[in-house]
């Protein structure tokens, strides 16, 4: 007779405590428990480690934590979408009621309590409501003096906050001149998920940083593409690091893929159509990179307001061209339009022209000004100039003159952006459907369906 | 809870010297495992002073006490890259130098574990293993996305280390806990042995093989030596009772 292998799972809790070897039964008790989160990582034998938020992952590698997760946490984590969406432990609290594991995890101590109020009952009914008081009581003063113990101000409290994000208020608001423990407000996916928009906000408006958090944390679920690391001091070091290679850049000579190119280059309409999940002010990390990359490059270029640097081996002229590049993107991203002009004779000048052109003429008058060796760079600028300008309207028909542009420019691009390899199947997919009769109603429609999490209008 | 261990290294069948190597006191609850690079002799002396400073800091910490561990081990660690890179300076012969390593201390019923490079710990439990460390290299960290193409140099390998001791003035562990429970196998060894077999094969020589918990080691070595023996093999078998 074959015994079959119980399956263990062993979890690993915020990338540092193991938890286990565990069977499922376990694993679902002590999810219910709070011992772990969503946002922590699981693997089985001879298995991946996965993140168990990760839906599609735990599916394919681990089906039995799959269901497992999906019976006893909540529709929200069956309706997730990969990594898109962290889900609060509250959800698991609230359908605890319905679960089964919740059921049998109790079954033990509910069944001691009974017999005691049975015993109760033979004394006197009296008795038993005065026992069943002093449990209540006693539970209510546990939860209390847990709750102190490890006391998590709510963030709604200062969810006001983020209408209008002043750091100082921030932290005037918590009482406090610095975050002196981070990590006590983001132990559970329901700390994180109430407190990271708030953290995120305090640090892509002061240094990209806070002592405590890691880098990964506040990047979140953003793509791998994405620079790994935008604090200020990283970015003064990478100006200055690359100042030989920024001249060819810029003037359209050299292309040189690094997190500076990318974050130069980077089509600032793009980044404000995705406000990403965990995210207020910035939207998402890269508008946060956007932010500290140009307190950075205002630093070195001696604003008084941000001191200077004696290291300093960037050149004036430089400076000053890629501050008002990275002003025109937070331009796009605060008003939806710029109003910095720069030279057109430089690539970087002319991709921002492109970016802020409203109309075919405008598109021309970019093009004209002068031809770069990193042609198909700028084609694809093109392309996506001609989604800002399609999308300038919400209803009615694209000017068919824009519209016989767009084949040209579709067999130019693909789904992903050249330059800092960021998805923009939705673009190439507005551009599509509007060739098919120039409707910018229909074609949004149709994006707006397959891309909800992309806002085009 | 008490820790039994046991341990053996191999040159292998390719190498001609033997650049791991180990460390283990059951009383005392430590073992290091190390995998030295950088040359025939660099190789080795990083390996080897890795192993002894972290015996001596070890040894001359009047008490670590569960809490001030992982700590401890963030020390240690900063130590022993201080060590190997002043042992470089001072012999050009051996400069650029550096090693893996894996530390595992336990106090009372956790196991703190520090790790830096391509050595791997594995639980084993039950029949079912569980790789604990991460691959300090190109490949892993390329496929999880911690390091942009861009910042890969041309040609490098996906086994090309990414951190290591005695790389540069920096070096940040990894520091892992785990709460112990009898029952755990703790298998901690150098490349020579994950390169060479799966980790399915490992957990079923363990398995075959639990009851004689002192031949697992040499067990282990011989499959990797059978499997072609490339690199240097080194084992520590650390079990919960």
């Amino acid at each position: 007779m074959s015994m079959k292998l119980e399956r263990y799972y062993l979890v690993r809790r915020d990338h540092r405590e193991f938890i286990g070897p565990m069977l499922i039964d376990e694993f679902k008790l002590r999810l219910e428990r709070m011992d772990f989160g969503l946002q922590d990582e699981l693997s089985g034998h001879c298995g991946p480690w996965v993140v168990l938020d990760h839906k599609d992952d735990v599916t394919k590698h681990y089906p039995d934590v799959a269901s497992a997760l999906g019976e006893s946490l909540s529709l929200s984590w069956r309706e997730a979408t990969g990594h898109a969406r962290v889900i609060s432990r509250q959800d698991s609290r609230r359908d605890r009621k319905k679960s089964k594991p919740a059921k049998q995890a109790h079954a033990e101590s509910r069944n001691g309590f009974n017999d005691f109020l049975n015993e109760q009952k033979k004394k006197s009914r009296r008795m038993q409501f005065a026992a069943v008081g002093i449990v209540l009581i006693a539970l209510a003063a546990a939860y209390w003096m847990l709750s102190r113990k490890d006391e998590v101000p709510i963030a709604a409290e200062y969810s006001a906050l983020i209408g209008k994000p002043d750091p100082s208020d921030f932290l005037n608001a918590m009482g406090m001149k610095v975050i002196p423990y981070p990590q006590k407000y983001l132990k559970t996916a329901k700390h994180q998920s109430q407190w990271l928009p708030l953290f995120r906000m305090y640090a892509f408006y002061t240094t990209g940083s806070i002592e405590g958090v890691s880098q990964k944390l506040l990047k979140g679920d953003q793509p791998a593409s994405a620079p790994i690391d935008c604090s200020v001091e990283t970015w003064k070091q990478k100006w200055r690091e690359n100042a030989s290679q920024l001249a060819p850049f810029i003037q359209g000579k050299a292309l040189n893929k690094n997190q500076w190119t990318k974050i130069l280059s980077l089509d600032p309409n793009w980044v404000r159509r995705r406000p990403a999940k965990g995210w207020v002010k910035p939207r998402n990390f890269f508008e946060g990179c956007l932010l500290t990359a140009s307190v950075a490059i205002r630093s070195i270029s001696g604003d008084p307001q941000f001191g200077v640097d004696s290291k300093d081996v960037m050149t004036e002229d430089l400076v000053s061209l890629v501050a008002r590049r990275l002003q025109h993107q937070l331009e796009v991203l605060a008003n939806g339009r710029t109003v910095s002009s720069m030279d057109r004779s430089s690539m970087l000048g002319q991709m921002t022209c492109l970016e802020s052109a409203a109309s075919l003429q405008d598109l021309d008058s970019c093009r004209s000004a002068s031809e770069f060796a990193l042609r198909p760079l700028m084609d694809e600028k093109y392309a996506l100039a001609l989604v800002r300008i399609a999308t300038l309207q919400q209803q009615g028909n694209v000017d068919p003159r824009i519209v016989a542009q767009i084949p040209g420019s579709l067999i130019k691009i693909s789904g992903e952006d050249l330059m800092s390899r960021i998805d923009i199947t939705p673009e190439y997919r507005l551009l599509g459907y509007l060739t098919n009769g120039g409707s910018i109603e229909q074609a949004l429609n149709k994006v707006d369906q397959e891309y909800s999490d992309v806002k085009f209008r | 809870m008490r820790i039994r261990m046991a341990g053996a290294t191999d040159i292998g069948r390719k190498r001609k010297a033997n650049q791991d190597s180990i460390f283990y006191d059951e009383a005392q609850g430590l073992g290091v495992v190390a995998d030295g690079i950088g040359g025939r002799r660099g190789g080795e002396v990083a390996s080897s002073i890795a192993v002894n400073s972290m015996k001596r800091v070890f040894q001359s910490s009047d008490t670590i006490r569960h809490g001030e561990v992982n700590s401890f081990l963030v020390r240690a660690v900063d130590e022993l890259n201080q060590d190997i890179l002043t042992r470089g300076q001072l012999e050009t012969e051996i400069a650029g130098m550096g090693t893996t390593m894996n530390c595992l201390v336990f106090v009372g019923d956790r196991l703190h574990l520090a790790h830096v490079g391509d050595s791997r710990t594995y639980m084993y439990y039950a029949g079912h293993i569980f790789q604990l460390t991460i691959d300090h290299n190109v490949g892993t960290f390329a496929a999880k996305g911690w390091l942009n193409p861009d910042q890969v140099q041309p040609g490098a390998k996906d086994e090309a280390l990414v951190k290591a001791l005695g790389l540069g003035p920096n070096c940040e562990a990894d520091i892992y806990e785990v709460a112990l429970k009898p029952g755990q196998l703790f298998i901690t060894c150098s490349d020579g042995l994950s390169g060479m077999i799966a980790d399915n094969e490992i957990a079923s020589i363990v398995r075959k093989n639990y009851s004689k918990f002192d031949a697992i080691p040499q067990l282990l070595i011989a499959a990797a030596n059978a499997a072609g023996g490339r690199d240097n093999i080194t084992v520590l078998l650390s079990e919960v009772r």
